[in-house]
């Protein structure tokens, strides 16, 4: 019972897994997100300022060819020793013939620049090269005028953005260890939050699993738990409540059981005890023989209905049942009795139900030898049978007998719930026919109800529910 | 006739094997499966009465292997298991009949001499007793000449017990032919019907036909 050992089902998750795995997934996005956007930014940057100054040296060339041709070799970068010259120029005449150049300008071809534009036209974007020597360059190109003739020199100029690629490189190495690390944080917290969320959980599981059929009185309660178990902690608290009532009914029906059973059997012994203690003569041998044999009827009745309660998953094949018929072959069956009674039994009405042949009659026969027992004599038992609004079968059976005490009336359904007065008029009864009827009808998703007024009689109604189309239409046969 | 009686109840074999045998039948027992199925495999029974829990080898191995092997000799089972799905289960496995414990005594010999009759029941249109005479035909009952004014169900029970003459007929058994009522009520009804039956059949000629075996149920016969 206080086990609380997980089986390990097949189909089952862990909440810590799925949350965790939930929180990953929504860092890496925020992560993801936030780094591309910033990777943009720089990279834009980059080629803006890149551009930028490309533009900006067309600029300053355009000025010194139009202001100072003589200055203008001093401004083609040439390579130093030391440093790579980040950007090249070359300079061209209008038929196309190279005026001057940076060195490594001759790896860069002419076509490879953009068409050039004139000081009227906006200098566009450059062109991106990787050249295959695996340098990269930003290329761009404009025509600078002179004394009114708009294409007097072409200047081409390069920057070399090999720098910037390593750098962008390294950045993004750079951001990746910081999503694994934000990553495993991430993990770490959400397992840490996770379980620490989860201990009323756990705090509950082990308060239940200390609870035993000795103290079912115990409870949950919702106030030492946090909200969002109320709905846990009323659903067990109210399966905590039906478990201590079961026990309760299962603990007062063993007691019943055991009184039940004694009784048979001690007169059982007693008699052959009796018999024993003297020679008898044959007759009196013959006559406690019998009257064990009765008892053993009665005793082996008594165990059939019991196991008979105690299964309440027993399998029932419903078949569409013609319940007038039926009320009729039960009537023709205790006929004679009734009759011996000065009682008739009148029926009235007719329908079909839906359920197991052999437990209706049952169900119905044990409402009619109740009445017939506990009914008065010189009377009727009406046994009515009508239309509920739902398409569902109203049988009640009615007696003129005594009647019954209201106090009595919630425990009549209870199993050996025996009335003095009915033990008075009939001490043969088990007590457990109309405990018999109710799980029928719980069998058969009906209902069974009593309703009594001393002196005028009885009634005992049971409620089918509507046939379901499904069930076979086999009408049962007349055996 | 002989009977293999497979039952590790020693009381229970025991009353078994005397009650069969002071009805004519020889009896042998086998006390768990092993025995039983070997008996069973290399004697020749016309009946084999088997309970289902068993030491060694359970009731249910006992007729597959005996199934296996060819052997169509009837079972009956006797188990305190009274599920549908045992009883079912049983009867798949090639049982001629299931009985729950605790059974009367007398509806295991009824059933034992329905199986055993080679012939099924003679459907003869003149059931004849002594000096009554049923008449299935013409729904008439005679005796001693004189006509008898029975009811139908009272004809439908003098025609059942006089079917099965000699045989002692429970009241659970009467409900269920007569009037087709499937469940065990604590009433006297047969009884009442009895009693009502005797009064036209037997109450004014000195031979009486129905006997009353207390607490068993009823049987016809020209002796008791």
């Amino acid at each position: 019972m206080s086990s609380t050992k997980l089986p390990d089902q097949p189909n089952s998750f862990s909440i810590t897994a799925r949350l965790v795995g939930f929180y990953l997934v929504a860092t890496l996005l925020i992560l993801l997100c936030t780094n591309w956007f910033q990777f943009k930014a720089l990279y834009k940057d980059l080629d803006y300022e890149d551009n930028d100054f490309l533009v900006e040296r067309i600029g300053t060339l355009r000025d010194i060819i139009a202001r100072h041709p003589d200055a203008l070799r001093d401004q083609i970068p040439t390579n130093k020793p030391g440093q790579p010259n980040r950007h090249l120029v070359r300079v061209q005449d209008a038929e196309g013939r190279t005026l001057m150049q940076s060195p490594e300008m001759a790896g860069l071809a002419v076509e490879l620049f953009p068409p050039a534009v004139t000081s009227a036209e906006k200098i566009s974007r450059g062109r991106k090269y990787r050249a295959p020597d695996k340098r990269h360059y930003l290329l761009n190109a404009a025509w600078s005028e002179r004394n009114g003739d708009p294409h007097y020199r072409l200047i081409q100029v390069a920057l070399d953005i090999s720098d910037e690629d390593a750098l962008m490189s390294k950045y993004l190495i750079r951001t990746a260890a910081s999503v694994a690390t934000g990553l495993l944080l991430a993990a770490l917290l959400g397992v840490t939050i996770t379980r620490r969320g989860l201990r009323p959980l756990q705090e509950m599981a082990e308060k239940v699993a200390h609870i035993t059929e000795a103290d079912l009185h115990q409870r949950i309660g919702t106030a030492n738990w946090p909200r969002e178990l109320t709905q846990l902690t009323v659903a067990l608290d109210a399966m905590l409540g039906r478990l201590e009532e079961s026990f309760a009914r299962l603990s007062e029906f063993s007691a019943n059981l055991a009184h039940e059973l004694r009784t048979p059997i001690n007169n059982l012994r007693g008699e052959a005890e009796v018999a024993l203690s003297r020679a008898r003569s044959e007759e009196e041998y013959r006559h406690i023989i019998e009257s064990a044999i009765e008892e053993y009827e009665r005793l082996s009745r008594m165990v059939g209905d019991i196991l008979f309660l105690a299964r309440p998953d027993r399998a029932c094949q419903p078949v569409l049942i013609d319940a007038r018929a039926e009320v009729e072959r039960l009537a023709d069956y205790y006929g004679n009795l009734a009759e011996e009674q000065q009682t008739t039994i009148v029926i009235e009405g007719d329908g079909e139900v839906s359920g197991d042949a052999n437990l209706f009659q049952r169900a119905v026969g044990n409402l009619i030898s109740n009445a017939l027992h506990y009914g008065s004599r010189f009377g009727e038992i009406r046994v009515k049978l009508s239309e509920t609004g739902d398409g569902g079968l109203e049988i009640a059976v009615e007696d003129d007998g005594m009647g019954m005490d209201p106090t009595e009336l919630p425990r009549v359904f209870d199993r050996f719930y025996r009335s003095p007065q009915a033990r008075q008029i009939y001490n043969q009864g088990s007590g457990l026919g109309l405990a018999i009827v109710r799980s029928i009808m719980n069998l058969h998703g009906g209902t069974a109800t009593v309703a009594s007024r001393p002196g005028a009689g009885t009634v005992v109604t049971l409620r089918f529910p509507a046939p379901r189309q499904r069930d076979t239409g086999a009408s049962v046969a007349d055996t | 006739m002989r009977i293999l009686i497979i039952e590790d109840e020693q009381k229970a074999a025991n009353y078994l094997k005397k009650g069969l045998t002071e009805n004519g039948f020889s009896v042998d027992i086998a006390n768990d499966g092993e025995d039983g199925l070997h008996l069973a495999m290399t004697e020749q029974y016309d009946l084999i009465i088997l309970d289902v829990m068993l030491p060694i080898k359970g009731g249910w191995a006992i007729i597959q292997e005996l199934r296996e092997a060819g052997k169509e000799v009837p079972v009956i089972f006797l188990s305190a298991r009274d599920s549908v799905h045992d009883r079912v289960h049983g009867l798949e496995l090639g049982a001629d009949d299931y009985l729950v414990k605790p059974y009367a005594f007398s509806e295991l010999l009824a059933r034992i001499r329905i199986i055993l009759r080679r012939h099924p029941l003679q459907q003869s249109e003149l059931l004849k007793l002594a000096d009554l005479e049923l008449d299935l035909v013409r729904h008439k009952a005679r005796r001693g000449g004189q006509t008898l004014d029975l009811t139908v169900k009272e004809f439908q029970l003098l025609a059942l017990m006089l079917r099965r003459r000699g045989e002692v007929l429970s009241r659970t058994t009467i409900s269920e032919q007569v009037w087709g009522i499937n469940f065990d009520s604590d009433t006297n009804v047969v009884d009442v019907a009895i009693r009502r039956l005797r009064k036209k059949v037997d109450d004014p000629f000195t031979l009486k036909l129905i006997h009353t075996i207390r607490g068993v149920g009823y049987v016809i016969d020209e002796a008791a």
